[in-house]
C-alpha cells in the first residue's frame, strides 16, 4: 500500500517539526515548507494527498497557496492552520476549497483525526472518480462490439473523453484512404460563437495531420509551449480551433493509424494530468479499435455479398447447365429414333399414297379421310424434325454480321402474318450496326421463333417490340435484345418450363413445344443468352444477349454433341 | 406417249418398297425393281442398267453412300443419276451438310408424298449427277 504523502507549511520550524514527527509515527510520508512559495513549487513538481498549512505566513499566505494550488490539482485536499482564527477567514478558506480548519495552539490528537478524515473523504472521492471513469469505459468498451453506427459511437468516445477530462472543447477525426484527407465524424464545444470546424483537414501541416503521420499523441499542456509550436511551425494550421492544454491522441490499431481524437480546453487552467492522460490514450485505442472493426465489418459485409452473388451466379450456371442437359438428352435421344420412327412413317405414307389411288369410285369422304391421314404423318412428321434440330452434330457457321439487319429481316418475314392479326412490330435499332458472329441461318430462326411467339400471344392483336441495344459489362461488349409483347402473358407457375422440349400452352397440332428450347440451345451454342420475364395480362418480354464481335477469329466452337 | 424408264429402289424397308412400287409404276411412267441391300442392288444394276437408282441411305451392312461409290467407280454405271432418300436428315440438312459429304446430288427425306416423290424423280433425271439445287420440301 502506498503512503499516503503530506506536505507540511508553516513558518515556525517547532510546529513543523513536531506535526512532522507525529504523522510520521502514524504512517505517512511527510515533506517540509518553509514558506509559501516553497509549498507551491513543491507542490508543483511533487504528487500530494494532502496539505497543512499556516494561514498566516509572509510572502504567500496559506490562502494564496490553496488558490494557486487548486487550480493545477483539484484532487489535493488542504486543511488550514491559524493562531489568530476569525470567523470570515474559516469560511473564505472553505469557500475556496479547504477541507478543515484548526486553530493553534491545536490538540494534536484533532490534528491527527481531522488529517485521518480528510484523507478517507479524499479517498472516497478518488474512488468515486475512479469508479465513474471506470464505468465510462466500461460502457465504452461494451458497446463497442453492438455499435453498428461508427460515428455515434465515436460521438459517445468523444463525450466520455470530454467528461473524464473536464476539458470542454474536443474533435474526432477519421482518416480517408485515398484522399489522404481527415474527416471529422464528431465534434463537441466548437459550435456557436468559437471558429467552427472545417468538415475536412489536411494531413500535412495539421496537428492531428502530424499525430497521423508520426503515429504518436501530442500533448500540449501550457499555452507557452503551444505558442512556442505554434511559432515554430507557422504553417501549422490552423491555430484558432485549438486552446491550450491540447492533447492530440492517434486512433489506431496495431497496425493502422485510423484518425485522430483532440481534447482541448479545460475547466481550469491546469494541464493533463498522467491519470487523464491515460484515460485518453485507452479511449483513443478504443476508438482506433471501434474503427477497424466497423471497416473489418463493412469488408466482411462486402465480401458475404459477393459470396451471395457468386451463388446467385453458380445457380444460374447450374440452371443453365440442367437446362443444357435436357436438351441435349432429347438431342440424342431424338436422332436415335428418328430413323425408326421417320421409316414407318414413310411407309405408312406411300401406303396411304397407294390406297389413294386404288380407289374406285370418288367418294370425297375416303379423299378427304386419306388427306387427314397424310396430315397427321406430316405433323409427326415435323416434331422429329424439329428434334433433329437438335442432334444436329455439324458446326455452326459463323460469320460477322450486322444483328440488326438480321432481326430485321426475321422481322420481314412476318410482317404480313402481323397485319393479318393486327399486330404492329415496332423496330428500336442504334444508328449503327452492332455486329455479332452468327450463324445467320439459325439465329434468324431464334428471332423468327421469338417473334411468331409473340404473334400468336396477341389474338386480339398489340404491339410487339424489338429493340436493340449495345452495352459494356464485366469488361466485355454485349448486343441486347429485347423482344416484348403486349399480349397475354405467361402464368408464374409456368415461367419456369417455356424453355424445356415438348413444353407448349398451344393447342394441340398448332406447337411442338420446342420452338424456345431450340432458340435456348442456338444462343447458347452463340455465347448468348436468353431471360424472360412475363406478366399475365401485360405481356412477355425476352432479353437475348449476345457477344458483340471484336474483330478476333472466333473461338472454334466446340463440338456440341459428343 | 414418253419413254418407261427404269428406276431401281435400293431400300431395307420392303413395305415402304412395295407401295412405292405400286405408286410410281401405277403412274405408267416408271417401271420399278426393288432390293433390299446394297450388294443386290449393285447386282440388279449390273444386269439391268437402270435410268434412275433411289438410293437409302442408311443400310445394314454396306450404306447409301457405299453403294454410291461402287457405282461411281463402275465404268457402266457411273453416269446413273441417283436419288438418295433418308429417314435420318432434316430437309435443311439435306441442303448443306449430307450433299458436302456424299457428293453433290438430289436428296428426299422420308416419309414423301407421292408427288414430292415424282417430281424429285423427274427433277435427278433432268439434272443427271449435277447438283439442280431442286430440293423436295
Amino acid at each position: 500500500m502506498i503512503k499516503p504523502r503530506i506536505l507540511i507549511a508553516d513558518d515556525e520550524d517547532i510546529i513543523i517539526q513536531l506535526i512532522k514527527r507525529v504523522l510520521t509515527d502514524k504512517g505517512y510520508e511527510v515533506e517540509t515548507a518553509e514558506n509559501g512559495s516553497v509549498a507551491v513549487e513543491k507542490l508543483k513538481t511533487n504528487a500530494f494527498n494532502l496539505l497543512v498549512t499556516d494561514l498566516k505566513m509572509p510572502g504567500l499566505t496559506g490562502t494564496d497557496v490553496l488558490k494557486q494550488i487548486k487550480i493545477t490539482n483539484p484532487y489535493i485536499e488542504v486543511i488550514l492552520v491559524t493562531g489568530y482564527p476569525t470567523i470570515e477567514a474559516a469560511v473564505e478558506a472553505l469557500k475556496i476549497g479547504a477541507f478543515d480548519f484548526i486553530c493553534k495552539p491545536f490538540d494534536i490528537n484533532e490534528l491527527v483525526s481531522t488529517v485521518e478524515r480528510c484523507l478517507r473523504k479524499q479517498a472516497y472521492a478518488i474512488d468515486y472518480v475512479k469508479a465513474t471513469e471506470l464505468r465510462t469505459l466500461f460502457e465504452i468498451n461494451r458497446s463497442v462490439t453492438s455499435e453498428s453506427n461508427l460515428d455515434a459511437y465515436l460521438g459517445r468516445i468523444l463525450d466520455s473523453a470530454l467528461s473524464i477530462t473536464r476539458a470542454k472543447k474536443g474533435s474526432l477525426l477519421m482518416l480517408d484512404d485515398h484522399s489522404r484527407q481527415l474527416t471529422v465524424k464528431a465534434v463537441r464545444g466548437n459550435g456557436d460563437g468559437a471558429a467552427s470546424a472545417p468538415a475536412q483537414l489536411e494531413v500535412e501541416n495539421t496537428i492531428p495531420g502530424r499525430v497521423i503521420r508520426e503515429g504518436k499523441p501530442i500533448v500540449i499542456n501550457s499555452r507557452e509551449s503551444f505558442d512556442e509550436l505554434m511559432q515554430s511551425h507557422p504553417d501549422m494550421a490552423p491555430a484558432s480551433l485549438y486552446t491550450p492544454p491540447l492533447a492530440s491522441l492517434p486512433l489506431r490499431s496495431q497496425r493502422t493509424t485510423f484518425g485522430v481524437m483532440n481534447i482541448c480546453e479545460k475547466e481550469s487552467e491546469e494541464g493533463f494530468t498522467e491519470r487523464e492522460y491515460t484515460l485518453l490514450a485507452v479511449l483513443a485505442g478504443q476508438g482506433g479499435v471501434a474503427i477497424e472493426n466497423f471497416k473489418l465489418y463493412n469488408d466482411l459485409q462486402a465480401k458475404i455479398e459477393m459470396l451471395e452473388e457468386t451463388i446467385k451466379k453458380l445457380h444460374a450456371t447450374q440452371d443453365q447447365l440442367i437446362q443444357t442437359e435436357k436438351l441435349a438428352s432429347v438431342g440424342q435421344l431424338a436422332s436415335g429414333i428418328a430413323h425408326e420412327i421417320r421409316n414407318p412413317l414413310g411407309i405408312i405414307m406411300s401406303g396411304l399414297e397407294f390406297l389413294k389411288g386404288t380407289m374406285k369410285n370418288d367418294d370425297p369422304m375416303t379423299g378427304e379421310s386419306i388427306e387427314k391421314m397424310k396430315n397427321s404423318i406430316l405433323r409427326a412428321n415435323n416434331i422429329i424434325i424439329e428434334l433433329l434440330k437438335f442432334s444436329r452434330a455439324s458446326k455452326l457457321e459463323l460469320k460477322a454480321v450486322d444483328l440488326c439487319a438480321l432481326i430485321a429481316e426475321a422481322a420481314g418475314l412476318l410482317e404480313h402474318q402481323a397485319s393479318l392479326n393486327a399486330v404492329e412490330i415496332q423496330r428500336q435499332f442504334p444508328p449503327l450496326p452492332v455486329l455479332i458472329e452468327a450463324d445467320v441461318t439459325m439465329l434468324r430462326q431464334v428471332f423468327f421463333n421469338l417473334f411468331l411467339n409473340g404473334i400468336d400471344a396477341m389474338p386480339k392483336g398489340g404491339r410487339l417490340s424489338v429493340c436493340v441495344t449495345q452495352e459494356q459489362s464485366d469488361g466485355a461488349s454485349w448486343a441486347g435484345v429485347n423482344v416484348s409483347d403486349t399480349g397475354t402473358g405467361i402464368a408464374p407457375e409456368n415461367l419456369d418450363r417455356i424453355f424445356d422440349p415438348f413444353f407448349t400452352t398451344k393447342e394441340p397440332g398448332k406447337g411442338t413445344g420446342l420452338g424456345l428450347s431450340i432458340s435456348h440451345m442456338i444462343l447458347e451454342r452463340h455465347r448468348g443468352s436468353i431471360e424472360v420475364k412475363s406478366q399475365v395480362g401485360t405481356g412477355t418480354a425476352f432479353l437475348i444477349k449476345l457477344p458483340v464481335y471484336a474483330g478476333q477469329p472466333a473461338q472454334q466452337e466446340e463440338a456440341w454433341q459428343k | 406417249m414418253a419413254e418407261v424408264k427404269k428406276i431401281l429402289l435400293i431400300d431395307d424397308e420392303k413395305d415402304f418398297c412395295f407401295f412405292v412400287k405400286q405408286i410410281l409404276e401405277r403412274s405408267g411412267r416408271f417401271q420399278v425393281s426393288i432390293a433390299h441391300t446394297g450388294e443386290t442392288g449393285l447386282t440388279l444394276a449390273q444386269q439391268n442398267k437402270p435410268d434412275l437408282i433411289i438410293l437409302d441411305v442408311m443400310m445394314p451392312n454396306m450404306s447409301g453412300p457405299d453403294v454410291a461409290d461402287a457405282l461411281l467407280r463402275n465404268e457402266l454405271l457411273k453416269s446413273v443419276p441417283i436419288l438418295f432418300l433418308t429417314a435420318l436428315v432434316t430437309e435443311e440438312e439435306i441442303g448443306s451438310r449430307l450433299m458436302r459429304e456424299i457428293g453433290g446430288r438430289n436428296f428426299i427425306a422420308k416419309p414423301v408424298e407421292a408427288h414430292k416423290l415424282i417430281s424429285c424423280i423427274d427433277n435427278t433425271m433432268r439434272c443427271g449427277d449435277v447438283n439442280c439445287g431442286a430440293v423436295a420440301r
